[in-house]
């Protein structure tokens, strides 16, 4: 098996990592009651995870 | 409820850094799993040692287990960021680090100075941007949160020269690991490079407050010219770093929320442009 494997959940650990992680901001922030900081603090991350996975899908 | 905050950072945290490592197991074998997080964990450990002990510039009393004073969370978040900035590198570039230890096995001496070049500095960036990415997401988050905050700095969003000194981080935490993974590229020029690199990090984080005006001259000096002597790719990324991560920050320095938005800008978007204009598609691949 090589990284590249598609379609294997091994391959996809490091998605669902970063995915876990984006998810914990999201949700402390809203506990915070913090829409705007949400925006603002995801969303450099959240493009740069949009142009790997459009790239690389 | 500082518990509950906590738990809402640590566990999941944990949880995604164990899956990183049941991925680097399965589709990297042992001698990666170990040299990179063990490696990765002492070097993390390390870091943050220093900069408790001697920079004090962070306060972790919102995570209560620690060794040596520093939260072992800290350094599995540095694997964290480190590992699939690597994962999402290989993928973009369309090359994997176990490929590579295959081609560099039967490289001759210029072709092992080619793979450096034109594999792994592209993708020593591409951990390096991904980095920068993460630090703004996660401090950002950690001091609204609570989990941890800066001495001193009480803003909504992380600094830009934290996220440039985090980039270095990961710049210098990559280059370490090619140089000890891949023995073949254990070069002169790249042992030097590594060496000088970490040399204008201490100086920039620890000496600099200790300078007079003639040492700060010469600081500067490093600062500007030793990453940008080795190579080229890294020449061009690193300027674009120290401008948005530093030089801007010391001409105009605001905190306001609009002036906020307006650094971000400036860290982000050229690295974004040149993320997208030399390293997709494949720029090191078409390259030559």
């Amino acid at each position: 098996m090589t990284v590249h494997s598609k379609g294997t959940l091994v391959s996809r650990l490091p998605d669902i990592a970063i995915l876990m992680m984006v998810i914990v901001i999201g949700v402390s922030l809203t506990i915070l009651q913090r829409g705007d900081l949400v925006v603002l603090i995801l969303l450099p991350l959240v493009v740069y995870l949009g142009i790997i996975w459009f790239k690389t899908r | 409820m500082i518990h509950i905050l906590q738990e809402l950072f640590l566990y999941p945290a944990i949880g995604a850094f164990i899956l990183l490592v049941v991925h680097a197991a399965k589709t990297r074998g042992r001698r990666f799993t170990l040299f990179y997080f063990l490696g990765g964990f002492a070097f993390g450990l390390i870091r943050e040692f220093f900069y408790v002990h001697y920079k004090q510039n962070y306060d972790y009393s919102g995570l209560a287990i620690k060794i040596f004073d520093v939260p072992p969370v800290i350094p599995l978040g540095w694997m964290f960021t480190f590992y699939i900035g690597l994962c999402f590198g290989e993928r973009i570039l369309g090359f994997t680090c176990q490929e590579i230890m295959v081609e560099l096995q039967t490289a001759s001496p210029a072709q092992i100075k080619e793979i450096w070049q034109r594999k792994l500095i592209p993708l020593l960036i591409n951990v390096a941007i991904f980095t920068g990415l993460v630090c703004y997401a996660i401090e950002s988050c950690a001091i609204n949160m609570g989990w941890w905050h800066f001495i001193g700095y009480s803003g909504e969003f992380v600094t830009n020269p934290v996220q440039y000194m985090w980039t270095q981080t990961g710049i210098i935490f990559t280059t370490l690991f090619f140089l000890a993974y891949f023995k073949e590229v254990r070069l002169r020029k790249n042992i030097l490079f590594l060496v000088s690199y970490i040399a204008k990090y201490i100086a920039e984080d620890f000496l600099y407050r200790f300078l007079d005006p003639i040492g700060i001259a010469i600081f500067w000096i490093l600062v500007l010219v030793i990453p940008i002597l080795f190579y080229e790719e890294f020449a061009i990324y690193y300027m674009i770093l120290l401008f948005g991560g530093r030089l801007f920050v010391n001409v105009f320095v605001f905190e306001t929320p609009f002036e906020v938005l307006i650094l971000k800008l400036v860290f982000f978007v050229p690295q974004m442009i040149y993320f997208l204009a030399r390293l997709i598609p494949n720029y090191a691949m078409k390259k030559k």
